[in-house]
């Protein structure tokens, strides 16, 4: 079933609650949430991928990133029914369906971008779209990168492994633009 | 003797991490991710108010919100939950209600007064809302000068001041010399300086907030408790004191710990809530700790105020060193009591030749919240002042800080050597890594990048200090001296399974230190095998052997370490003679070498630990009076601390019209022994020192006079981000030491130590000469423009 074949909207509940459905790494998903509900606690709680982390519930940490139609956003920051319909990117999505890890991923094991894990899969999806707009066409230097990677906050690393396994991903899309 | 030659086994070596690929999957299990069938959801309901009497609570309305399972308040749960048990006990400490939610009084803001549990997050936090408690406010104590006043308003009316220990040093033990005499030292010394230093209050802010959640077993008290902590055994302790609940009925399980870096070290108010409304609701409950919520609710650290004193004879070599300093404890000690305080004056005198100090601290209560762990654990506190006092002094005994430091770091033949305070130092060559430090090639660098930016019309400078970080905490045998109340050792088993793989349970808790890896080496070594054929567990109290510590006081590599050594040379000499047995041998001619035992010099092949372990399961041909099965276990108890050390050496650029400061360049020189893995070792420190410098330009929680927290997140909160990371050049040396079996110091703690110390005397370095010294941390912007205002000296 895709999302086209379900009703645009579920009869009212009193808690307003109603069925939303979303593309949710390939996968229709069909859940109840309340208006109140947001994005972050629906993947989480209702669609059951607990991959997606949340930190500060507040927007500043950028743990809970996910893409929403390809676009990175605060899961804890978006209320779920902003998002019925969408195309919801989440770190269980990032690797390929047969579970190879993207090069970024693999980057960040050979660099050690992570120590506790918690805020890594954020990293992973801010760092997925930065490479996407590389494929693009978009060039980063050390000094954009450090910026856009300011989205999220790490604190065990020291950022130094993320920086450089998020360099050694795009070095690699620019020698595949240059071949 | 810097890290060179390739180590012939694992250890030594950077293997990846084993945890990397469930992190990046996002496949890590961490507390918050744990659900059970029928679970509800707890939720506290904090004091507003710094300092109030409880004059009336109703809950009538939140009872009555569909969903809602049950409300408490603090006079309700007062006789059905037991008071908190302390870890850091030391001699005369008093104590607050130590209960998980308050009765009567409120003493800081976030102090647990009531709790619900109710469907969801959300319902569970509409009905907390809808609790009307009346307060009637009370003068708040905001200040340590507040807290002393003879007038103060008393936070424990039963205590009679605001005083919770006090601590001196030298101890005098009997049988030994008196200790010298400090204040003589003093009076004779060719230079004296003094000044007043302060450390400020922050929070370690790991990523994951706390959460707990637990299971619910209708066939009786049995539960089984997630909770993200570093230490599984003191929480199930804990609650089973706390609910009267047997010991061997908690099962206490540390999934993957989100961060944790001290503030995880002990017990909290949920961890004992959550399990008792489990019982009492006879459901499934859980508790995540909100952002918001754990600026209040989670234990900060540091806060210490301290003058400082040292003298010197002529040749600028110390002679005696006088501290008084106050330990901002917040409203009533957290089970760490005034660990941290205390830590700071044993460890005062740091990696210096001090030959007699005089030392007394003082922990007083403040409406805020108790004080914990962090990362450092007092030793940030002794650094600061001790390193800045020591440029300070440089400048007046007119020394170049460098020599300054030469001329008083304790020379590499005293070792093991024994502080004025009585502390062992176990090894070390500190004017050695001074030099290297300077003779780096990242140090030529710093120079010019110096000059570039002064060149550029921007104050710039360099700053340097010295540390020493106590680890393998700990002597069980000492603990009880220092007010511990729990034994120092560790444990690990180690089991080799019917197929002859290995398998290890250690009783530590990784949090981010990566321990599966590391201790994956150390076992494939000791054990012969490849890597691959060993898995390690942790963090489960129906698994992993008992241990009071568990993780944290920098202690995994060498104590834990040592304890595995141990299991697994059980297990080997067991497997020895089990295959002695079988090849018709003496165990004492049978070798062990690439998972195999052979007869010595007798050319035929050996046995596989596979075919050995056969044996000991089937158990049917064993050595006479040998109990079959492969499981050892490994208990290691350290004869004393070791004591990693390192030197830190810092450029910062300052923006003259924000006053913000740029940290470009770091040297972070560091010895911990022998390093399992040099990747973790080095991850350690890099993030560490990024910690440092948070603490040194960004990160304090300020509380206004009426007792208010200025931060309730990161937003007011500034924890470093990416731009803001120094290019940082890493080096080592390696000093084992003899106090553990594999010569491992820790690291976990030695970034944070002196990184602070090192920032400021670069940023004092920038300044005007004349400029006022800095003497507090965190150093804002705003103070940094004071600085910059200063008339240049001529």
């Amino acid at each position: 079933m895709t999302t086209t074949d379900l009703p645009p909207t579920a009869p009212a509940r009193p808690t307003g609650e109603r069925v939303l459905t979303m593309q949710v790494n390939g996968e229709p998903v069909a859940a109840l949430a309340e208006p109140r509900t947001n994005l972050a606690d629906f993947l989480r709680e209702r669609a059951g991928r607990t991959g997606t982390h949340t930190s500060c519930h507040q927007g500043w940490c950028g743990a809970c990133t996910v893409l929403v139609d390809g676009e990175s956003a605060r899961s804890c920051l978006t209320l779920a029914v902003q998002a019925d319909r969408a195309e919801i990117t989440t770190v269980e999505g990032v690797e390929d369906p047969d579970g190879t890890l993207s090069r970024f991923q693999q980057a960040l094991i050979e660099h050690t971008g992570f120590q506790c894990g918690f805020c890594t899969p954020g990293f992973v999806v801010l760092g997925t779209e930065i490479i996407a707009e590389a494929r693009a066409g978009a060039r980063f230097d050390r000094a954009e990168l450090l910026r856009r990677l300011s989205a999220n906050i790490c604190r065990c690393t020291g950022y130094a492994g993320i920086v450089d396994a998020l360099g050694s991903a795009l070095d690699h899309v620019t020698g595949e633009a240059g071949a | 003797m810097t890290v060179t030659e390739q180590p012939a086994g694992y250890v030594g070596r950077s293997i990846p991490s084993r945890t990397g690929d469930r992190f990046v999957r996002g496949a890590g299990r961490y507390v918050d991710d744990v659900h059970h069938n029928r679970e509800a959801t707890l939720v506290v309901l904090r004091s507003p108010h710094a300092h109030a009497r409880i004059v009336s609570i109703d809950t009538t309305a939140a009872r009555a919100i569909d969903g809602v399972y049950a409300v408490a308040t603090g006079a309700e749960l007062f006789d059905e939950i037991g008071p908190q048990q302390y870890l850091w006990d030391l001699p005369g400490q008093k104590t607050g209600h130590g209960r998980p939610l308050t009765v009567d009084k409120v003493r800081h803001v976030g102090e647990p007064v009531a709790v619900v549990v109710a469907r969801d997050q959300y319902v569970a936090e509409d009905a907390r809302d809808a609790i009307e408690v009346v307060y009637q406010p009370l003068p708040a104590v905001t200040t340590v000068d507040q807290a002393l006043d003879p007038g103060a308003p008393l936070l424990h009316e039963e205590w009679g001041d605001n005083v919770q220990v006090r601590a001196a040093w030298p101890v005098a033990v009997p049988g030994l010399p008196e200790p010298p005499d400090a204040g003589a030292a003093l009076a004779g010394a060719h230079t004296v300086v003094r000044e007043t230093f302060t450390t400020s209050r922050i929070l370690a802010t790991s990523m994951e907030t706390r959460g707990v959640v637990c299971d619910y077993d209708p066939t009786g008290p049995r539960l089984t408790i997630h909770t993200s902590t570093q230490s599984p055994h003191q929480i199930r302790e804990g609650v089973a004191a706390m609910l009267g609940v047997p010991e061997n009925r908690i099962r206490v399980i540390a999934p993957d710990v989100g961060g944790a870096f001290g503030m995880k070290a002990v017990l909290y108010p949920e961890e004992a809530l959550v399990p008792y409304f489990a019982l009492r609701l006879r459901r499934p409950v859980r508790f995540t700790e909100q952002r918001d919520e754990s600026f209040v609710a989670s234990t900060p650290s540091r806060d210490q105020r301290m003058e400082l004193e040292i003298g010197f004879d002529a040749d600028a070599r110390i002679v005696g060193l006088r501290a008084r300093y106050l330990i901002d404890l917040g409203s009533a000690p957290s089970t760490c009591g005034a660990g941290t305080g205390w830590a700071t004056g044993a460890l005062l005198c740091g990696p210096y030749t001090v030959p007699a100090v005089d030392i007394s601290a003082t922990a007083v209560v403040t409406n805020k919240t108790p004080l914990g762990a962090y990362r450092g654990f007092g030793q940030p506190e002794a650094n600061f002042p001790l390193e800045r006092l020591l440029d300070i002094a440089a400048s007046q005994l007119g020394l170049d800080p460098v020599e300054l430091r030469r001329r008083n770091l304790i020379p590499p033949e005293a070792f093991p050597f024994t502080t004025a305070t009585g502390q062992l130092l176990d090894s070390g060559d500190y004017p050695q890594m001074l030099d290297l430090a300077l003779d780096r090639p990242a140090y030529a660098d710093m120079l010019r990048e110096r000059d570039e930016i002064r060149a550029a019309g921007r104050p710039a400078g360099i700053g340097i200090a010295f540390f020493n970080e106590c680890t393998n905490f700990g002597p069980s045998g000492v603990f009880p001296l220092i007010g511990i109340t729990t034994g120092g050792w560790d444990a690990t088993s180690a089991t080799v399974e019917p197929d002859g793989r290995v398998r290890l349970v250690s009783s530590q808790t990784p949090m981010g230190q990566d321990l599966e890896t590391a201790f994956a080496q150390l076992a494939a070594d000791r054990f012969g095998v490849p890597l691959d054929h060993v898995t390690v567990r942790f963090g489960d109290t129906d698994s992993s052997h008992y241990t009071a510590y568990a993780s944290g006081a920098s202690r995994a590599a060498g104590i834990a370490g040592s304890s595995l050594i141990l299991a697994a040379d059980k297990a080997v000499d067991k497997m020895r003679r089990i295959a002695a047995h079988l090849l018709e041998a003496d165990p004492g001619d049978v070798e062990h070498s690439d998972g195999e035992f052979r007869v010595r010099g007798a050319g035929a092949a050996g046995l596989s630990y596979a075919t050995v372990a056969a044996a000991a399961y089937q158990g049917g041909n064993l050595p006479a009076g040998m109990e079959p099965g492969l499981e050892t276990l490994g208990a290691f108890d350290p004869q004393a601390l070791a004591f990693s050390y390192g030197v830190v050496v810092a450029l910062v650029d300052v923006d003259p019209h924000t006053g913000q400061v740029r940290v470009p360049r770091m040297i972070f020189g560091h010895d911990c022994g022998n390093q399992l893995n040099p990747r973790i070792v080095d991850a350690q420190i890099v993030g560490g020192a990024l910690q440092g410098q948070g603490a040194a330009l960004t990160e304090e929680i300020v509380y206004d006079e009426s007792g208010q927290p200025g931060a309730t997140g990161f937003a007011d909160y500034l924890v470093p981000i990416a731009p803001e990371i120094p290019e940082l050049d890493v080096f080592h040396t390696v000093t084992p030491t003899p106090f553990a079996l594999n010569g491992a110091k820790g690291v976990g703690e030695s970034g944070v130590i002196a990184a602070p110390s090192a920032i400021v005397n670069a940023l004092q370095d920038a300044l005007p000469a004349g400029a006022a010294p800095l003497t507090s941390i965190p150093v804002l912007p705003e103070r940094v423009l004071d600085g910059l205002a200063t008339e240049p000296a001529r």
